[in-house]
């Protein structure tokens, strides 16, 4: 097999990448086209396989029934001027305001490369506690709703107060900008 | 004084030789880089450099684009900066402390990269490092911050935490017998992807390999690195049982392999990049195994790696080289060692 960059020297490197998706890349490379350092973006990358992943979604739109949900590819951002079609040629985002512009889109692309949409981890300190209570307030009142409709009053009863209490415990919407 | 970081002893004591953490984070009131102009990301530098060396002269500041290519590379085969840094000549920043084991890069592909390296296996400090210099940032900077998706970064790949962890390790057994091919679908399970020594794209040199999480959203920072510790400790484990293999049904071998190595290093005059990583892999194995009975050079193994890069000796030498001039340097400096 010979190098694919140069098509001279026989292919001795053979790198393969595999992603969560179960997508698999090969490349093959002599050792010299492998350690051309200087030159990175001729190898292949996380970020060409996520190109090709914002590709396949074109193709298989990831909506319910496969209903077209695509944002119009020509649509720019409201604060950036970044189109879908953009985003996706560079397969990078223009501005923080963009994952809301592309909202499905990226909400469908997160879950596929990253396998969630709900962030975990740190929070910026300046946010304050108040998102804590948010987001606790937000998983209790899921199980409220669903002590209620497993109809187990007295579990309800229980989350209800929590929930009020977090409420009182400090407004919720202090950064009504942050907030989605 | 302080030293480099891989100056440690640390970095050669087992498979792990070094942890390192990245936090990816942008800046609310600019856009991203990609739609960033050359004034905002000049302004976006003084201030992200003002944050950070704020009250104390704990960070050396350097301007990366008066530096000249030699330099350049020394810092790309360091790994205080990545590709991505150099391709473009918007204004950029950089800050490094004085062991070299924090840096800041202002305008890489986030606006802000926080990267902190530990010899050895030490990834919760090199955490620890990081978040206190976000924490820093954070006093004088808003950050993009979204409710449910966390920090946000300019590739979907980096969003929520903004965090990969890496470990650098060294996996000459495994590589050595194409194991290593059959570990990588397994790992990808658990979100942890393996690269060369010299990140994405790279083909692997010396049997060093990093380690890394794929996902930066949905678990927390300390899940993320505890993830990566387990897989990384199973991974650690294959390479050992491959070892004690190979000890026990071809030591032999194993020992001509180290000695040949210890022979070719100490003799040759000209030398590849390449080969001298593999060679300077079997000594490494040959002196965690106790097999090469030779006395130790003055400097870790994963010091002299870095040494024999390309940029590295040619700052070494201060005047551009060719191939083959860099071959023979090369061998020399290894002789001077061994």
């Amino acid at each position: 097999m010979l190098c694919v960059k140069c098509q001279k020297n026989p292919a001795t490197v053979h790198i393969q990448q595999f992603m969560l998706n179960g997508v698999k890349t090969e490349l093959h490379l002599c050792q010299e086209c492998t350690f051309k350092l200087d030159n990175p973006e001729m190898l292949i990358s996380f970020e060409n396989v996520f190109k090709g992943f914002l590709e396949q979604m074109k193709i298989f739109p990831v909506g319910a029934g496969g209903v077209n949900m695509m944002t119009r590819p020509d649509a720019p951002c409201s604060r950036c001027g970044m189109t879908y079609n953009q985003f996706k040629a560079a397969g990078k985002l223009g501005c923080d305001t963009c994952y809301q512009s592309f909202s499905k889109e990226v909400q469908a692309l997160l879950k596929n490369v990253q396998g969630s949409i709900r962030h975990e981890g740190k929070y910026p300190k300046r946010l304050g506690a108040g998102i804590f209570n948010k987001r606790q307030a937000d998983d209790l009142r899921a199980q409220l709703k669903k002590a209620i409709e497993e109809e187990n009053f007295e579990e309800a009863a229980k989350f209800r107060d929590e929930i009020r209490a977090l409420e009182l415990a400090e407004p919720c919407d202090k950064n009504p900008e942050v907030a989605q | 004084m302080t030293l480099p970081w891989y100056q440690e002893p640390s970095t050669d004591e087992g498979q792990i030789l070094s942890s390192r953490v990245r936090l990816a984070r942008n800046v609310k009131k600019y856009p991203f880089k990609f739609k960033l102009d050359a004034a905002g990301a000049a302004v976006l530098v003084s201030e992200t450099t003002a944050a950070v060396t704020t009250g104390q002269n704990y960070f050396h500041r350097l301007d990366i684009h008066s530096l000249g290519q030699t330099e350049q590379k020394v810092f790309l085969e360091k790994h205080i900066v990545s590709p991505e840094f150099l391709k473009d000549s918007l204004p950029k920043g950089l800050l490094i402390s004085e062991s070299e084991n924090i840096s800041v890069m202002v305008n890489e592909e986030d606006h802000i990269r926080i990267q902190a390296v530990e010899p050895g296996k030490n990834l919760a400090a090199a955490y620890k490092m990081a978040e206190l210099i976000d924490d820093l940032i954070e006093e004088s900077v808003e950050f993009a911050f979204h409710m449910e998706y966390g920090y946000l970064t300019a590739c979907p790949t980096n969003t929520g935490t903004g965090l990969r962890a890496s470990y650098m390790i060294h996996l000459p057994c495994l590589d050595k017998s194409d194991l290593i091919k059959t570990l990588l679908p397994h790992i990808a399970k658990f979100g942890i992807t393996l690269r060369g020594i010299y990140g994405e794209g790279t083909a692997p040199m010396g049997s060093i390999y990093q380690i890394s999480n794929q996902n930066t959203l949905g678990k927390s920072e300390e899940d993320i690195i505890t993830g990566l510790q387990s897989v990384t400790e199973n991974v650690i484990t294959q390479e050992q049982q491959a070892l004690e293999k190979l000890l026990a049904s071809r030591r032999e071998y194993l020992e001509d392999r180290i000695y040949r190595a210890y022979g070719i290093l100490t003799n040759s005059r000209m030398i590849s990049a390449k080969e001298a990583m593999d060679l300077l892999s079997d000594i490494r194995l040959g002196f965690l195994t106790d097999i090469l009975q030779k006395p130790k050079p003055s400097k870790q193994i994963y010091q002299i790696m870095m040494e024999i890069q390309p940029g590295h000796l040619q700052r070494r030498a201060g005047e551009e080289m060719t191939d083959e001039e860099r071959d023979s340097a090369r061998a020399k400096h290894l002789r001077e060692l061994f």
